[in-house]
Formats: C-alpha cells, sequence, structure tokens
C-alpha cells in the first residue's frame, strides 16, 4: 500500500488503483504521516523547507510512535508478579519449597566475597587510580613533560584512599609544593590566601 | 443552516449527505473534511505528474473544489459515490486551472515570469535565517541521497532532480516499470529513517 502511495505522490498511479487508495487515505492516519513525510523529503530537497515545518511534521510522526510504544509496554503485567512473588520463579524452575533460602544465602556469600577480595586486591596488589592513571599519562606523548614530575612523588603515599594518614598528607603536600615550585607556579602565603593552603593556585593583585 | 450541536458524532456518510442537501454547511464541511487528504493527494499528485500548476496552488485547487461541491451538490444524483463525484470535480478543476496557467505563462516573456512569479516574491520576503535553515535542510538531503545504494540513488535522482516520469526512468536505466517504482519506494523509505534521525539527535542535544 506504501508503495503505492509513494507512485500516488509521483502522479504515476493507475486509473483502478487510484480511488481506492485515495479512499483509503482518507480514513488511514498511518497512510496520511507518510504521505506528509514524502511532502517533507520533496521540501526539503527543493529547498523550501524550514525548521518550523521539519519539527512538526517529525513531533507528530514520533508522538505517534511513542504512543504505540506505551500501548505495547502496557499490555504484559505479568513480570510484575515474578518480582513482588520471587518464590514463584524458583518453584516454576522445579525446585523445591526452600531451594530459595539457599539460593539467598549463595547470593549472600558471594557478594561478601567480592567485597572481601576488593580489600585484599587494593591492600596487596598495586590497583590504587593514581598509580594507574600516571602510568597512561606516561604513554601519551603530549603528556610526556608532565609524567617526569608526577613520577616523582612517591606512589605509596600518593593515593586518595589514606587522607587520614597525617603523615601521607604532609609528603603529600611537600611533593605538590616541589612540584609547583619547579614548574614556578607556587603563591607566596599572604593575607589574601592563607585559608587555601600551600598548594593554591591564585591570581590576586598582591602576587610578586 | 446547522449547528454542530445538530449532528450526532458518529453520523454517517449518507445522513451528513443528506443534512448537507437541505442546505446543513456544518454537515457538509465535515463531509468534505473526511475526503480532504483524498482530494489533496489526488491534485499534488497530479501537478506532479503533468499538469501546470506549481505547489502553492495546490491548497488554492483543493478549497475551489470545496465550494464548488457545495454549489453543486443539488446536481448530485447519487448514482455513484460521493467520494467519486468529489474526485470527479477536483479532477476537472485541476485541468482547468492548469490551462489556465498555461495560458497565462504564454502570454508573458519567460524573463518575465522569473522576475514577478509568486515564487520570487516569496523568495524576496524571506530572512536570511530561513534561508539558511532550507539550505541547511537541503544539503543535508542531498548529503544522504549521496550515500544510497547507486541504483536507487540513481533513480531516485532521476525522478526527483530531472523530474523524469517512471516511463522515462525504465527506459533510461533499462530496467521494468514495477521495478522503478520499489525502487523510488525504497529510497524515500531510506531517506524518511534518515530524516527521522536527524531529529531525534537535534531534539536530544
Amino acid at each position: 500500500m506504501k508503495e503505492d502511495l509513494s507512485a500516488l505522490f509521483d502522479g504515476e498511479i493507475g486509473s483502478e488503483e487510484l480511488e481506492p487508495l485515495l479512499e483509503r487515505l482518507c480514513s488511514d492516519k498511518e497512510l496520511q504521516r507518510e504521505w506528509e513525510m514524502y511532502c517533507l523529503l520533496q521540501s526539503m530537497t527543493r529547498r523550501q523547507c524550514t525548521h518550523a515545518y521539519f519539527n512538526s511534521v517529525l513531533a507528530d510522526a514520533t508522538q505517534h510512535e511513542t504512543d504505540n510504544i506505551h500501548q505495547i509496554k502496557k499490555k504484559p503485567t505479568q513480570p510484575k508478579r515474578f518480582f513482588t512473588n520471587w518464590n514463584f520463579g524458583l518453584t516454576s524452575l522445579g525446585l523445591k519449597q526452600g531451594a530459595y533460602k539457599l539460593a539467598a544465602s549463595v547470593g549472600v556469600a558471594a557478594l561478601v566475597g567480592f567485597f572481601v577480595g576488593i580489600t585484599v586486591q587494593d591492600r596487596f596488589f598495586d590497583t590504587n587510580p593514581l598509580v594507574q592513571e600516571t602510568a597512561l599519562i606516561d604513554q601519551t606523548p603530549t603528556k610526556q613533560f608532565e609524567s617526569d614530575t608526577i613520577a616523582s612523588i612517591d606512589d605509596s603515599t600518593a593515593t586518595r584512599w589514606i587522607f587520614n594518614d597525617a603523615t601521607a598528607t604532609l609528603d603529600r603536600e611537600r611533593n605538590l609544593n616541589k612540584l609547583l615550585l619547579e614548574h614556578s607556579l607556587a603563591v607566596p602565603n599572604t593575607a589574601s590566601n592563607e585559608n587555601f593552603g600551600p598548594i593554591a593556585m591564585l591570581v590576586s593583585y598582591d602576587y610578586q | 443552516m446547522g449547528t454542530p450541536k445538530t449532528i450526532p458524532k458518529d453520523a454517517s456518510e449518507e445522513m451528513l449527505l443528506n443534512q448537507a442537501r437541505n442546505g446543513n454547511e456544518y454537515a457538509f464541511q465535515i463531509l468534505f473534511q473526511k475526503h480532504q487528504p483524498g482530494i489533496f493527494a489526488l491534485v499534488s499528485s497530479m501537478s506532479r505528474s503533468n499538469l501546470n500548476i506549481p505547489y502553492y496552488e495546490i491548497e488554492d485547487v483543493v478549497q475551489e473544489t470545496m465550494i464548488k461541491a457545495w454549489n453543486g451538490l443539488p446536481k448530485f444524483r447519487g448514482d455513484a459515490k460521493f467520494s467519486t463525484w468529489l474526485y470527479s470535480i477536483a479532477r476537472n478543476h485541476a485541468r482547468n486551472v492548469s490551462l489556465k496557467n498555461k495560458k497565462f505563462n504564454n502570454t508573458l516573456h519567460a524573463s518575465d515570469m522569473k522576475d514577478y512569479s509568486f515564487e520570487n516574491l516569496i523568495k524576496d520576503e524571506t530572512d536570511p535565517l530561513t534561508l539558511l535553515e532550507q539550505q541547511e535542510y537541503r544539503s543535508f538531503i542531498y548529503q544522504e541521497v549521496e550515500k544510497l545504494p547507486p541504483k536507487l540513488k540513481n533513480v531516485y535522482l532521476l525522478r526527483e532532480r530531472d523530474d523524469l516520469s517512471y516511463l522515462e526512468i525504465s527506459k533510461v536505466t533499462d530496467t521494468r516499470l514495477g521495478t522503478v517504482k520499489t525502487q523510488i519506494y525504497r529510497a524515500r523509505q531510506i531517506l524518511i529513517k534518515k530524516m527521522r534521525n536527524c531529529y531525534f539527535k537535534e531534539n536530544n542535544n
């Protein structure tokens, strides 16, 4: 039918097919939208299409499609029942009553194992994000000049996970200050910036 | 004179027609609106195939068809379907308008038409932003046409750019008439899909 509509749009439809198609067009909203699309396509080709026209035609078509999708989505209600009564899922798989308890305990064990694994990995393996970032920076040619200075920071203390350790924080600040001084970015502590800490980079009038 | 209240929502075509014959304009309006998409499609289809009707006159032809149908309603005997009768009025009127346009075009020199045609007058009033939009949409669609499979692209351009009929395209490309029809349809479907994607992108950003 749509193929015939395309032919009708070009004025290439046979006289026998013409009238039934026109009658169908009058009653079929889908065909009317298709026709609108052809008109839009033609106006775009002929440099007559404006932003408003483009948006109005497609908004209409999209709205119709969205409505259709919502209607399709509304139909199935079974999954909701599955989740509210989740025992149903297990019994339907042929498991005996109480099997869900076993499944739940296995799930909890898996979760505990997962978190324990992460903790152990953090403590014994070199997976802290800053080290990984540094490694990546080292491989990037454009960042090569920065990688030397970043690499000079002690990796064991340069981690964002040990903020409570006062010594580590002091070491980190010292290293960063060293880095800033090397690149002439440090700002002397003055009355206006004393609360910002030693690593703050400020643009101020009292900067000498 | 009828009012919206006197006509039930689920009124049949026959009932509307009877009321219209008795002078109920509102009933006729409902009746005509039902058939308007078909009449519009018929006239624009005729204008694209061989008639001398510019796109901006199509709506005028549809409106005039409605007036002619209203005036001629007492003559409608009901031998044929109402839609058939309406389509025949639209077809005849479109032909008359086309003949008139042809005559008008012949009396003026082509260069005069170029300067004072309605199309050019519209163009003169168009603001730069609209012109830019139109240009952008045109270049977008031509970019997408370029990406079409070669056969579809060829056939589509012969139809849209060179304004050839299906028969002429089938002769030029040495393909069957039915194949030409299918290829143009498929090209249009692809382009419509691209337009939709473009719309989604524009509205999601």
